[in-house]
């Protein structure tokens, strides 16, 4: 297994814990004053977390080109 | 003119958009059989994404994730969809991506034909396009059903539940009778664009008439307090926060045929990367944005029970948004439902007439031009059968349909590994998927219906994981106890993974 595979395997496994969360269900504060923090901590999870472990899915663990591919896209 | 009546006006000029972007689309094309099955698979970024987000977004997200939320409260949407922010598009790329490549390799149609002929086996097509058949329509079916009682309320029965059912599925016919996946590709592109738009624009517009963001959480906390934190709450229990959204409604997508077909279409490995990229974003926009509307509505509306609480969105539109605002969440609504209808519609009928009007070897008696229109008329007129069924399955209502929709999500988890595996282990056989498929499949309805006990589903009370397990442990056990495949069809499908070393 490349080093590359070795590294999104573990950052996969990072925000799978990052998800568990144990440490705030019981917190009832609010950010803003209205935004319950456990979802305003999933939400940054969701959007940032999400996006750029996607991110590095596919700059880590998919081929760079396909040789059978064309590049004449529609849009 | 009343609430009912503008909803009216504006569900009809949405239609009417739908018809025409559905005529352009083909109108532009070569219109030809490629185009019409497959779009010739040159679809890019916003097309693809479109038509696998939105085809995924069923009207689940607007009125099953609410409803939900309005019991649970702000963790709603993270228990039900989270972790499919990156489930989902690593899922898509293990059950599609290789499929992907073969097909425009070797023009796979259906992801059945692909795996048949990798592990030469009829027997397996059929348990493939059956399994798929079984999941698929009475999933589909929930959507239709859903359009008419979506129409039915918010026209305030002008459009009555037969008639809200026959309209989104007769639109859905005409576009994609004109021009198959050509047509339903870029009309996805405005389903798209219109629930997340709305589903934004309520977001804001709702709490700020309510007396602001802050106003609106305290009333509902003011209801149920415990609507601010998962503690507490049994529906949250550890194992199925993780495994909820991964397992149910996220790994799950990938092998959902309809995606699989539109994954199909993509025209470059860029096109695939940058919408699994905008996947996570779009997906939290969704459902967050319906889901804390629904908690908002318990503040709002508190003592609905049950399914009750399904119609909170249209109630929160019709007390706190201005009318526009109102009819244009209902064109919304009316968009999720029919952009998975239409990719379950177009998806069923391209397999049936694949599997049961037009075979390949039909060419071998005419020439190209004539195969290609026999093949097209073919599509169309299973495009109308599955349409009429669609149709009088929703009117019928039989219970049968809603539960079996209840366990499709896992039907399709039971199915990923052998997808999965046909594309990346050389050692899979045909004994090891028929065997994994079939036990699997078939455990599912005594898990569901039977009241398993709590040691059969791990204690995550979800039928999916077992029968998940169990299509793993047969699928790695009989391939290893069965004699391998020839190494002419394993090197034959290997060869086009290699870059640079494709033979046509």
């Amino acid at each position: 297994m490349k080093v590359k595979h070795i590294a999104i395997v573990l950052v996969l496994a990072a925000f799978l814990f990052l998800h568990m969360d144990f440490w705030l269900w019981d917190n009832t504060t609010l950010v803003f004053g209205w935004w319950p923090l456990q979802s305003f901590y999933h939400v940054l999870l969701w959007v940032f977390g999400g996006t750029l472990v996607v991110y590095l899915f596919t700059k880590w663990g998919m081929p760079d080109k396909d040789p059978d591919s064309s590049e004449e896209d529609e849009k | 003119m009343s609430t009912e009546t503008l909803n009216m006006v504006i569900i009809f000029g949405y239609i009417v958009i739908l018809l025409a972007t559905g005529f352009w689309a083909w109108q532009k094309s070569n219109k030809s059989k490629s185009q019409f099955l497959m779009a010739n698979r040159q679809f890019g970024t916003l097309v693809v994404f479109a038509g696998i987000f939105a085809g995924n977004m069923s009207a689940f997200a607007m009125i099953g994730g609410p409803g939900f939320s309005y019991h649970n409260g702000f963790s709603s949407p993270v228990y039900l969809a989270s972790l499919g922010a990156v489930a989902i598009p690593i899922s898509l790329y293990f059950a599609n991506f290789r499929l992907w490549q073969l097909g425009k390799h070797f023009n796979y149609v259906t992801p059945e034909e692909a795996i048949s002929d990798r592990l030469d086996s009829k027997a397996v097509k059929w348990v493939l396009f059956a399994l798929f058949m079984i999941f698929l329509i009475p999933y589909g079916e929930v959507g239709v059903i859903g359009g008419g009682r979506i129409l039915d309320i918010l026209t305030g029965g002008m459009i009555p539940y037969w008639a809200g059912c026959i309209i989104p599925v007769i639109a859905v016919l005409i576009y994609l009778a004109i021009g198959g996946m050509k047509s339903a590709g870029w009309v996805n592109v405005v389903h798209c664009f219109v629930f997340l738009t709305v589903l934004l624009i309520a977001f804001f517009v709702i709490p700020a008439n309510i007396g602001g963001f802050r106003e609106a959480t305290e009333a509902a906390l003011a209801v149920n307090p415990d609507l601010a934190s998962t503690a507490g709450n049994a529906a949250f229990s550890p194992a199925k926060w993780l495994l909820f959204s991964l397992v149910v409604t996220g790994v799950s997508v990938g092998v959902f045929p309809h995606l699989m077909m539109r994954f199909a279409t993509s025209a470059s490995i860029k096109t695939i990367k940058t919408m699994f990229i905008a996947y996570p974003a779009a997906l939290a926009i969704t459902w967050i944005a319906g889901s804390y509307i629904g908690v908002w509505g318990a503040g709002q509306f508190p003592g609905l029970i049950g399914a009750e609480s399904d119609n909170i969105l249209p109630m929160m539109a019709a007390q706190f948004a201005p009318a526009i605002v109102g009819g244009l969440l209902s064109a919304g609504m009316l968009a999720a439902m029919m952009s998975t209808l239409d990719a379950q519609l177009l998806t069923v009928s391209i397999m049936a007439s694949r599997n049961f009007s037009f075979r390949e070897k039909n060419r071998e008696a005419i020439d190209d031009q004539a195969a290609d229109r026999k093949e097209m008329l073919w599509s169309r007129a299973w495009i109308g059968i599955m349409c009429v069924v669609a149709v009088a399955l929703a009117i019928s209502k039989p219970v049968a349909i809603v539960k079996l929709a209840e366990l499709s999500l896992s039907g399709f988890a039971c199915m990923l590994p052998s997808i999965i595996a046909v594309q990346w282990w050389k050692r899979t056989t045909k004994q090891g998927v028929l065997a994994s498929l079939l036990v699997s499949s078939a455990m599912l309805p005594f898990l569901f219906f039977l009241d398993a006990p709590s040691w059969m589903t791990f204690g995550t009370g979800l039928p999916a994981v077992p029968a998940m397990t169990v299509s793993v442990i047969l699928l790695l056990a009989v391939s290893l106890m069965t004699p391998p495949h020839s190494r002419e069809k394993i090197d034959k499908w290997w060869s086009v993974f290699k870059p640079g070393k494709v033979t046509s």
